[in-house]
C-alpha cells in the first residue's frame, strides 16, 4: 500500500503530557503505575491515571462537551505543537479535506455512572444537567475533536474495545484512497470509569500490583486511560517530527469468544500476516514487534503463539503496558506512537515489570531496553468480541 | 464508488421483513405501524443465545437474513455494523450496578457492554474471521457504516455484511438518548455484480448543505427522523422502487452522501 506519513503525533498518558514525558519513561525503565486512587473506587489494584484532567478546562464554545473523556482528548491535543500543525494542515488542504478518525471503547461513560448515583428518588430521572449526547455517546469524541480543530471533514468513531484506535488508521486510510479526504487525524481517547475498572475486576482479569506482561506469574491487566492522535498525510510537508509512516494494516476476527482470545491466537496472526502483506514486509523484515500484552495468563500466551508461528523466536518483542497500563480504545495509538518513537530513538522497550519470564513463552521478549537501530516495528491490538488489528510502521523511504 | 447489493434485510416498526417492507416503501402495501418483532435469534449457539442481550439478538438476526437473501456465506464476508447508541439496556443495567454500594457488574454485561458486541457474536456464529469493525456517528451513523462499508469493498476487495440498528434505551436513559423506535437494516456489499446481485450502488461524499431525501408517507418520515439507522430509509425505498434513483443521506454533520442506486440488469 502507499505510505502514509504521520508527520505530527502527540500522547497523553499517566507517563505524563506529551511526548518527552513518554520517551524520559520509556529511556528510564520508570512506570506510570500506582494503586488505585481513581475516586471512590475502592479496588486492590493498580491503574494508569493521568494526573491533572480534574484540572482541564474544556474550551469554552465546546463546555457541553465537558468530560473527563473529552478532558483527555484535549489534554492530549494541546500538547506537543499538534494543535498548531493542525491549523497548518488546514491551511494546505481546507478543514473540508481533513478527516476525523478517532477510536474509543466507553467514551464518557463516567458521565453517566455518576448521573445514575443521583437520580431522582421519586421519578428516577437522571439530573437535567447531563449530557448524554455530548459526553457517553460513541461519536462524543470525535465531534469533540473535529470542533477543537475546526475541522469539517469526513468525520467517524471506531468503538471496537481495545483495538479501536489501531483500527483507526486503516479506516483513515481507506478514505484517503478513496479520495474523499486529503489528510486524517487518527487517534483514540479512554478514560478510567466504573465500568471499565469494576468490569475487569469481575472477570478477575486485574491485577493487584503493577502488571507482568509475559512473566511466569502474571494474574492480569493494569487499567489506564490514555489519548493520542497523528497527522497522517502522504506526503511530508513543512517538517513534520519523524519520518515514519504507516506501512501497512490487517484486521481479523477470533469468531471464537467474547472475552477471551482464540487460545491459539489464529486470528492475531491472520492480522500480522495481513499487515505485513500490505506493507509489502517479510517476517523477518521486522526489527520489533509491540505486543498487545495485557499481562492477562491467555492473551500473552495466545499472542506467543501467533508471533512465534509468524516471526520464529529471533524478533525482538515487548509489551509498553508495564508503563502506561491498558488504556484500552487509546492502546492502538499509544503503542502505534510509542512504535514511532522506537523507530526515531533506535530504542526497543524492555517488557517493564517482568521479573520472571514465562518458560512456555518462545518468543524473543526483551527484559532490558536497548539501542539499535529500527526500520520498521508491528504494533499489535486485540479487543473484546475477538477484534484483531495490527500495524506495520516504518521508514517512510 | 460502486458496489453491488447482493441482499437485503430489515426490522423496524409495521416492517418486519424486506418482503413486507418492499410492498410498503413501493407504495403496493399501505403502511401500518406495529412494534417490531424482537428475534430470538436461533443462530446463535445456546450460550452465547443466553448471554446476548436484546440489541445483540437484533442485529444478529438482521444478517442473518441477508445473508440468506444474498445465498451469501457468511464465513466470507467483512463485518461492518453501525449503531448510534450500541446496547443502551446493558449501559443502563451496569450503570444501575455501579450506583448500589457493592458495585457488582456482571462479567456478561461487562462485556456485552463493548460497542462492537453485537458485531463479535455475529462473528461467533457464523466463524466470520474477516476485518470486523463497529462504528457510530450519531444521526449520520447509517450514511458514515455504508461509506465504509463501501469503502472496504473498494479497497481490501472485500464482500460485506453492513448492518445498522438501533434499540431504544431502557428509562431513564431513554429520555437522554431518545431513540423512537427499534429499526435495523442489514446490506450485502460485493465488488463485482454475481448472480445475486439486485442493485449496484455508487457513493460518493458531497458538500453541504445536508438536505437529505425525506420520505413521503408521514408515519415512515416520523421513523426517519426519529431514529438514527432508519436514516437508511430512503435508500430502501429506491431499492423497493425498482428504478434508478439518486438518495441524498446526511453525513458528517455538514456534508452528504449521495448514493446513485439502479436494479441490475
Amino acid at each position: 500500500m502507499e505510505p502514509l506519513v504521520l508527520t505530527h503525533y502527540t500522547l497523553t498518558n499517566c507517563l505524563g503530557p506529551g511526548i518527552a514525558a513518554t520517551r524520559q519513561a520509556l529511556h528510564q525503565g520508570t512506570s506510570g503505575l500506582r494503586p488505585c486512587d481513581f475516586m471512590d473506587i475502592a479496588l486492590d489494584t493498580f491503574i494508569g491515571r493521568v494526573d491533572a484532567l480534574e484540572a482541564v478546562e474544556i474550551a469554552q464554545p465546546l463546555v457541553a462537551f465537558d468530560c473527563r473523556n473529552n478532558r483527555l482528548a484535549q489534554w492530549a491535543l494541546s500538547q506537543d505543537g499538534f494543535e498548531l500543525a493542525v491549523r497548518d494542515a488546514r491551511a494546505r488542504y481546507g478543514a473540508d479535506r481533513i478527516a476525523v478518525v478517532v477510536g474509543t471503547s466507553t467514551s464518557g461513560i463516567l458521565e453517566t455512572e455518576l448521573a445514575y448515583r443521583i437520580r431522582d428518588v421519586d421519578s428516577g430521572q437522571l439530573p437535567s444537567s447531563f449530557r448524554y449526547r455530548y459526553t457517553h455517546d460513541t461519536y462524543s469524541s470525535a465531534a469533540f475533536v473535529r470542533a477543537y480543530l475546526g475541522l469539517q471533514g469526513p468525520a467517524l468513531a471506531i468503538s471496537t474495545a481495545c483495538s479501536s484506535s489501531a483500527k483507526a488508521f486503516a479506516s483513515a486510510y481507506r478514505m484517503m484512497a478513496a479520495g474523499i479526504c486529503d489528510c486524517a487525524v487518527v487517534g483514540g481517547v479512554d478514560s478510567l470509569c466504573g465500568t471499565t475498572l469494576h468490569g475487569f475486576a469481575s472477570l478477575e482479569l486485574v491485577s493487584r500490583r503493577p502488571c507482568r506482561p509475559a512473566d511466569a506469574t502474571r494474574d492480569g491487566i493494569s487499567v489506564g486511560e490514555g489519548a493520542g492522535f497523528a497527522l497522517l498525510e502522504r506526503l511530508p510537508v513543512g517538517g513534520g517530527q519523524a519520518p515514519v509512516a504507516l506501512l501497512g494494516y490487517g484486521e481479523s476476527s477470533d469468531a471464537y469468544h467474547m472475552s477471551s482470545p482464540q487460545p491459539e491466537g489464529r486470528g492475531a496472526e491472520a492480522a500480522i500476516r495481513a499487515a505485513l502483506e500490505r506493507a509489502g514486509a517479510a517476517p523477518g523484515d521486522i526489527d520489533y514487534v509491540n505486543l498487545h500484552g495485557t499481562a492477562t495468563p491467555a492473551n500473552d500466551s495466545a499472542e506467543d503463539c501467533a508471533m512465534t508461528r509468524v516471526f520464529g523466536n529471533a524478533t525482538p518483542c515487548s509489551s509498553t503496558k508495564g508503563w502506561t497500563g491498558h488504556t484500552l480504545g487509546a492502546a492502538g495509538i499509544t503503542e502505534a506512537i510509542i512504535g514511532c518513537l522506537c523507530v526515531v530513538d533506535g530504542f526497543l522497550p524492555q517488557s517493564l515489570n517482568t521479573e520472571e519470564l514465562d518458560p512456555d513463552i518462545r518468543g524473543q521478549v526483551l527484559l532490558e531496553s536497548r539501542f539499535v537501530p529500527v526500520s520498521r516495528v508491528v504494533s499489535n491490538s486485540f479487543g473484546f468480541g475477538g477484534n484483531n488489528c495490527a500495524l506495520v510502521l516504518g521508514r517512510a523511504s | 464508488m460502486r458496489v453491488f447489493v447482493d441482499g437485503v434485510a430489515v426490522n423496524g416498526p409495521g416492517l418486519p421483513d424486506w418482503e413486507h417492507a418492499c410492498r410498503v416503501l413501493s407504495g403496493c402495501a399501505p403502511y401500518t405501524a406495529a412494534p417490531a418483532v424482537m428475534p430470538a435469534a436461533p443462530q446463535l449457539p445456546a450460550g452465547e443465545r443466553r448471554r446476548a442481550s436484546l440489541p445483540i439478538k437484533f442485529a444478529v438476526d438482521l444478517a442473518a437474513q441477508a445473508a440468506a437473501h444474498a445465498q451469501a456465506d457468511p464465513e466470507e464476508l467483512g463485518v461492518v455494523f453501525g449503531s448510534a447508541n450500541g446496547d443502551l439496556h446493558t449501559v443502563h443495567q451496569i450503570c444501575e450496578a455501579l450506583a448500589q454500594p457493592e458495585r457488582e457488574v456482571s462479567p456478561t454485561r461487562f462485556h456485552n457492554s463493548v460497542h462492537n458486541a453485537s458485531a463479535g457474536y455475529w462473528s461467533i456464529a457464523v466463524k466470520a474471521a474477516l476485518a470486523s469493525t463497529s462504528v457510530a456517528a450519531q444521526d449520520d451513523t447509517f450514511a458514515a457504516a455504508l461509506l465504509e462499508g463501501v469503502m472496504q469493498v473498494r479497497a481490501e476487495g472485500l464482500s460485506i455484511m453492513l448492518a445498522a440498528y438501533d434499540v431504544p434505551g431502557p428509562p431513564p436513559l431513554a429520555c437522554a438518548c431518545p431513540t423512537l423506535a427499534a429499526f435495523g437494516v442489514a446490506l450485502v456489499l460485493r465488488p463485482a455484480q454475481t448472480r445475486m446481485s439486485r442493485w449496484w450502488l455508487e457513493a460518493s461524499v458531497r458538500e453541504g448543505p445536508p438536505v437529505a431525501t425525506p420520505m413521503t408517507v408521514p408515519e415512515l418520515e416520523g421513523l426517519r427522523a426519529g431514529v438514527a439507522a432508519a436514516r437508511a430509509l430512503p435508500l430502501l425505498s429506491a431499492m423497493a422502487g425498482q428504478k434508478p434513483s439518486n438518495v441524498d443521506l446526511a453525513y458528517a454533520e455538514d456534508r452528504r452522501l449521495h448514493v446513485e442506486l439502479s436494479p441490475c440488469a
